[in-house]
């Protein structure tokens, strides 16, 4: 059941960061061809573009962090023993679920706070926007609260298509 | 405040906290510990810090060379450098370097270098009979090409940090600098490949066999003056410039070589959503942390130190670069960047240094930095992919880094290096 929702979770959360990135390169290319090709352009296509960065940002790190992307220093850990090493990164990880908590309820002030005014371009709330930071946190949140035992023992998953190293090795040989 | 602020960031870089996380969570206490601004300041910094339609330069150049790989024209790329310098003496490293120039011209980073062709150029040295230490030692090396020769992420990010120089200006300023670097790590393999007996030479290509493979890596090596010609004629923003090359690349992948199937566009696109999310998650955590660097007023102090210490201006450039160099040893290179820039930026004005030059000279240390031990990113990638040891690694990439060392201390000592390439293109920032 658990093991069902992680991966639909997983699943649904790779497809929004895929489709945003796919409308935000969409947005600017055609824009460029627009400008220099037909002398005509959408002025918000590069706030919403931004907006969408910054998104991707956000709601993408909670995958990165299963991935292990999060560039970290290990020497201090490496040189623990094993059965102080895992209460280590427990800590750790209890710490990052506090820090991404407080930094969730801190954005879901400042959305609220800027539902009030509007952006520059596209003219909606800049509250909208600024959602990015408090649901990634809690996409980050959900993703370390699912992962927490791969997390202690520093196990990362391969979840973006298949790795070009492995396919690297069969051109090598 | 700053007990605060470096307390919690240095301790929680040594336990093994992610980097980003440390910066955002020292920023964070720091902030509600002192509780001179509120709390929401630290959301917003976060939010402004990434909010920036140039910084979209980073998706874009991460997403063109995802799709460059998944059509196979690293492949292409690699037969070509085999062909080329294959048949020297000690030919795979050769090609290991040659390589690492081609793809870091459509690449913007040295992890990426690393873990794609880095990871191959080793295996086949290996394979080939060069003791895996070298091999690997080699492979990282050669990555640093990568953020030196345009495209470049970490320049990028410099230019919007420090209004004193522009993308276009200090993408040129890597061209001669990465020449040398790759000719400086060529002379190294030569001089192994001598003292230790290496050979393998490859086979000698025929000419039509040669024209062939420069025919099929083509497309890959015309990305970075397409990218360059953009920004240069002034056509382009470097932003726009990196999404023509996202868009030439699923041209050049879908049509030209087939490289790339319509199925596999998806994942490439959520592969570097992921990879992006990691590099701006850095770049927004940063900037509470550098915010509350300037609120403190360090960098003035470091300036006004260091001014202190000494009015020449080529013993503040050593001074600079040994601190550089001692970041670059202990922090990431990304952070270590966004980091330095606000704290090193008065030095410019008040020693008048050109800003091309300092700022290249800054990036190539950093650069460096990657694969100097303890904390080199480039070597944990290859001792992990490799499966070398880190300890065997450090040993091997010890000459190679020394060459390094002496091309930065070629572009301090001449600011022509990295200067007269953007001049002759009217850059002077």
């Amino acid at each position: 059941m658990l093991e069902k929702f992680d991966r639909f979770f997983v699943r649904a959360n790779q497809l929004l960061i895929g489709v945003m990135m796919l409308v935000m390169f969409i947005l600017v290319f055609i824009n460029v061809v627009g400008r220099y090709g037909f002398n005509v352009s959408y002025a918000p296509a590069e706030e919403i573009s931004t907006f969408l960065m910054i998104w991707v940002a956000y709601l993408g790190a909670g995958l990165a962090l299963r991935e292990g992307r999060h560039a970290a220093i290990d020497m201090f850990q490496d040189r623990l023993p094993v059965n102080l090493r895992r209460p280590l990164r427990a800590l750790l990880g209890v710490l990052i679920l506090f820090f991404f908590g407080v930094l969730a309820w801190l954005g879901i002030r400042m959305s609220i706070f800027g539902w009030s005014q509007e952006t520059i371009a596209t003219q909606i709330p800049t509250g909208i926007p600024y959602l990015a930071i408090p649901l990634g946190a809690m996409i980050f949140c959900m993703h370390l609260v699912l992962t927490f035992k791969d997390w202690m023992d520093r196990r990362w998953e391969e979840i973006a298509i298949p790795d070009e190293t492995s396919g690297a090795e069969e051109t090598a040989a | 405040m700053s007990a605060i602020l470096f307390g919690v960031f240095f301790i929680g870089l040594f336990v093994g906290l992610p980097v980003s996380i440390s910066m955002g969570l020292s920023g964070m206490a720091a902030v509600l510990v002192d509780g001179r601004f509120m709390g929401l300041v630290v959301p917003q910094y976060l939010f402004n810090g990434i909010s920036s339609f140039p910084l979209m330069a980073v998706p874009f150049f991460i997403l063109a060379a995802e799709i460059m790989s998944a059509s196979g024209l690293t492949n292409s790329l690699m037969k070509f450098a085999n062909d080329l310098v294959g048949h020297i003496r000690g030919g795979l490293g050769h090609v290991n370097v040659l390589m690492s120039m081609l793809f870091a011209g459509v690449s913007g980073s040295a992890l990426a270098d690393a873990a794609g062709p880095g990871a191959i150029e080793m295996s086949m040295m290996r394979k080939a009979g060069y003791d895996a230490p070298y091999a690997g030692a080699l492979s990282a090396a050669t990555a640093t090409i990568g953020p030196i020769i345009p495209p470049s992420i970490l320049m990028v990010i410099y230019a919007i940090s420090d209004s004193r120089v522009t993308v276009g200006g200090l993408f040129l300023a890597g061209v001669a600098p990465g020449i040398l670097l790759g000719l400086a790590l060529a002379g190294v393999n030569h001089w192994v490949s001598i003292k230790r007996g290496y050979l393998f030479r490859s086979k000698r290509p025929t000419l039509l066999g040669l024209a062939r493979s420069f025919w099929h890596a083509l497309p890959a090596m015309l990305l970075p003056f397409i990218i360059m010609f953009g920004i240069l004629a002034g056509i382009f923003t470097p932003t726009e410039a990196a999404a023509v090359a996202v868009a030439y690349a699923l041209v050049v992948g879908l049509f030209i070589t087939g490289g790339l199937k319509w199925s596999s566009i998806l994942p490439v696109f959520i592969r570097a959503g992921i990879m992006t999310s990691a590099v701006l998650l850095i770049v927004s955590m940063a900037s509470i942390f550098s915010w509350l660097l300037t609120i403190l007023q360090i960098p003035q102090a470091l300036a006004s130190r260091i001014a202190g210490i000494t009015t020449s201006p080529a013993l503040v450039l050593i001074l600079v670069a040994i601190l550089v160099f001692l970041c670059g040893m202990v922090i990431d290179t990304l952070p270590a960047l966004i980091i330095l820039i606000p704290v090193l930026g008065p030095l410019v004005d008040k020693f008048g240094f050109d800003p091309l030059h300092f700022a290249m000279a800054v990036v190539l240390n950093l650069a460096i930095g990657l694969v100097t031990p303890p904390v080199g990113p480039v070597l944990f990638v290859i001792s992990t992919v490799g499966r070398v040891r880190f300890e065997d690694l450090a040993k091997a990439v010890m000459p190679l880094i020394l060459a390094e060392i002496l091309v930065l201390v070629a572009v301090i000592a001449f600011p022509p290096i990295s200067t007269a390439v953007p001049r002759f293109f009217g850059f002077t920032r």
